[in-house]
């Protein structure tokens, strides 16, 4: 693997705001090469928001974003199209395309950017829906199966074309505690054998200890970065009372 | 451990082949770079040759070629192990690298579907005729259905029992009334002007031009004004309220207002109908006004004064022939609003039918209007109302 000290994703001194609303302040942290990294936080406190500035959904009030050194925030929009190939993209609500199939949905990345063959590029959406527990259902339209199902054919979507960083948002909410652990087991999976850097926005605790290797928690008191490591160690020895409060599932901070 | 080599080596293609071959034995050997975003040339025959071979019973891989792998792999491996196992042939998964199989294994393990196949439907003429006259039927009766509903909302109203929000009325008279009122002087006034040229063209041979404002005056008080007014809105404002109507079907909102014990008719429909109906008259009045302005423009042109044009249309305008056209707006804002959230409430689940619910809320809407403006020219001639 290569195993270089530049991180595969970094925030500096990012911050995030709606107009003049500033949702988090400075915020640094990196992301290394095929780590499993959660973000994490209470309800409201910006981790979607933090999504949507790493894929460029949304653009810094201040700060930057590298990816692989490379500066994506100031990047052109050629460049930036280009690194946004490496990522894939899961959103909270599937954002499936309705018009079409499920099939067709995990082959239209292939299909515009491999030069597979469309028997081949069946071949590998059948298994990408396979992986997801959806064998089976490749003829289906998004509005013919249930919420979780359309949630496990948006993460099929997103591992397409194999990315190097595959954001998840909010992957296991409304899955039943088998599927979200398959799921579980499918991240370490991907991480192992194509060492895929995976970006989990979440706040379902046995996730976050199930899988990640490391987690930034937003602190929605003081509106920064409240807390940056490995979720274990720092749900019995962070020194901040809100991050023990949150990863203890406490009612109150210092109990 | 293989590991995925993102670093640029000169790229050798995917192989895939089968190196040797017993009665019974066949290994496989899988080489190169495996990479989803390069072609996957030379891959296809091993399956034939599997295949074409009866007495085949195992097939074993030889991996110290492979450089490197992603999905294409696993998707390739997914359908040999499958095509295998349909044959009755061992598929020795534990020759492959532990991550492949690994990853060939999370996709097996998860329950699997039986894909069912869609019955072949024989589609013959009675069919289609069949099916067509089914939706069509079915489609009447949603439109009965919405009416009813209607009517039943408007009653409670009247009874002051509807749940509804009236002050909601307001932003729809915003949208519905002031916002279109830019649109409604241009295409107003052009009309006025074009009707005051067609009549020129004829009157001026018989030298009485001043003829025209009365010409004007009249197609515009009668027909032309709350044609337009009402064509407008359909573009405007029917379609609108078939979209919000319609992704708010579309995201459960609607259900929600059902689930509460609120009628969405009610609450929804009704706010968006009363501004309808208090503001198409007012529009067709301002419609009226902008096309004889236009006639103005175009008669003052040749030589008749601004005095003359106005007592000529304050002649040939009375009673009935204006509030005919008055009265009509009152229907059409009825049939305008009904077609956009009728449309709108009716609508399916996906982007594209929340796209076919704005186009058939506008063509509703003008069809009805076009149609109940010919009941309306053939009614008003029977009780002689001009």
């Amino acid at each position: 693997m290569t195993a270089d000290a530049t991180p595969h994703l970094e925030v500096r001194h990012l911050t995030m705001a709606y107009g003049s609303n500033v949702i988090m302040n400075d915020l640094s942290f990196g992301i290394k090469r095929g780590d499993v990294f959660v973000i994490m936080g209470g309800s409201g406190c910006g981790k979607s928001t933090l999504m949507r500035h790493l894929i460029g959904l949304q653009e810094p009030a201040s700060g930057e974003i590298f990816f692989n050194g490379d500066n994506f925030s100031t990047a052109t929009q050629d460049r930036r199209t280009e690194m946004l190939q490496h990522f894939g993209v899961m959103y909270q609500s599937g954002a499936l395309w309705t018009s079409l199939t499920l099939a067709e949905n995990v082959a239209l990345p292939l299909k515009e950017f491999s030069p597979l063959s469309a028997k081949e590029i069946d071949a590998i959406a059948r298994y990408k829906l396979a992986l997801v527990g959806l064998a089976g259902y490749e003829g289906y339209y998004p509005s013919e199966i249930s919420g979780g199902m359309v949630k496990r054919a948006s993460i099929a979507r997103a591992m397409a074309l194999d990315p190097e960083v595959l954001f998840l948002d909010e992957p296991s909410a409304g899955l039943d505690p088998i599927t979200s652990r398959l799921l579980d087991d499918l991240i370490l999976q991907l991480r192992d054998s194509l060492g895929t850097t995976t970006v989990i926005v979440t706040h379902e605790l046995a996730s976050i200890f199930a899988v990640a290797d490391n987690a930034v928690f937003l602190d929605v008191a003081t509106r920064t970065l409240g807390a940056i490591g490995n979720p274990n160690e720092l749900r019995d020895h962070s020194e901040n009372p809100r991050v023990r409060q949150f990863l203890n599932r406490l009612a109150n901070p210092n109990p | 451990m293989l590991k995925l080599l993102r670093k640029s080596v000169p790229p050798t293609k995917a192989i895939a082949e089968v190196v040797s071959s017993d009665t019974d034995c066949h290994v496989v050997r899988l080489a190169g770079e495996w990479n989803i975003r390069a072609s996957l040339l030379n891959v296809g025959s091993v399956l034939d040759r599997l295949l074409a071979q009866p007495q085949t019973t195992l097939v074993v891989f030889e991996t110290s070629g492979l450089q490197s792998y992603d999905s294409s792999l696993v998707a390739y491996l997914m359908r040999l192990y499958v095509a295998c196992t349909e044959k009755g042939i061992k598929f020795e998964r534990e020759s492959l690298p532990s991550g492949v199989n690994k990853l060939l294994e999370l996709a097996l393990s998860r329950p699997q579907k039986v894909a069912e196949e869609h019955a072949v439907e024989i589609v013959t003429v009675f069919h289609r005729v069949g099916i067509w006259g089914e939706s069509a039927a079915k489609s009447w009766m949603k439109a009965v259905d919405f009416i009813g509903q209607t009517v039943l909302a408007f009653w409670n109203l009247l009874r002051g029992k509807a749940r509804t929000r009236l002050s909601e009325c307001w932003i729809f008279i915003q949208s519905v009334g002031v916002d279109a009122l830019p649109i409604i002087s241009l295409i107003s006034f052009l009309t006025g002007l074009i009707l005051a040229y067609v009549g020129a063209v004829q009157m001026k041979q018989f030298g009485a031009t001043v003829y025209v404002a009365g010409l004007v005056a009249l197609a515009m008080v009668r027909e032309m004004g709350v044609l337009m007014a009402s064509i407008i809105l359909c573009g405007r404002t029917a379609t609108a309220f078939a979209a919000q109507l319609g992704s708010m079907q579309a995201s459960e909102e609607i259900a929600a207002f059902r689930v509460l014990g609120i009628s969405p008719v009610e609450y929804l429909v009704l706010p968006r109908m009363i501004a309808m109906v208090l503001m198409l008259p007012i529009l067709t009045l301002y419609s009226n006004f902008c096309g004889i302005m236009g006639g103005l423009v175009v008669v003052t042109s040749m030589d008749v004064t601004i005095e003359q044009y106005y007592n000529m249309t304050i002649r040939s305008v009375n009673i009935p022939n204006f509030s005919s056209g008055l009265i009509k707006s009152f229907f059409f804002a009825i049939l305008i609003s009904w077609a956009g959230c009728f449309r709108g409430m009716a609508c399916g689940k996906s982007a594209q039918a929340v796209g076919d619910a704005t186009t058939s809320a506008a063509v509703l809407g003008i069809t009805l209007v076009v149609i109940a403006d010919a009941v309306f020219a053939v009614l008003f001639d029977a009780i002689n109302f001009f």
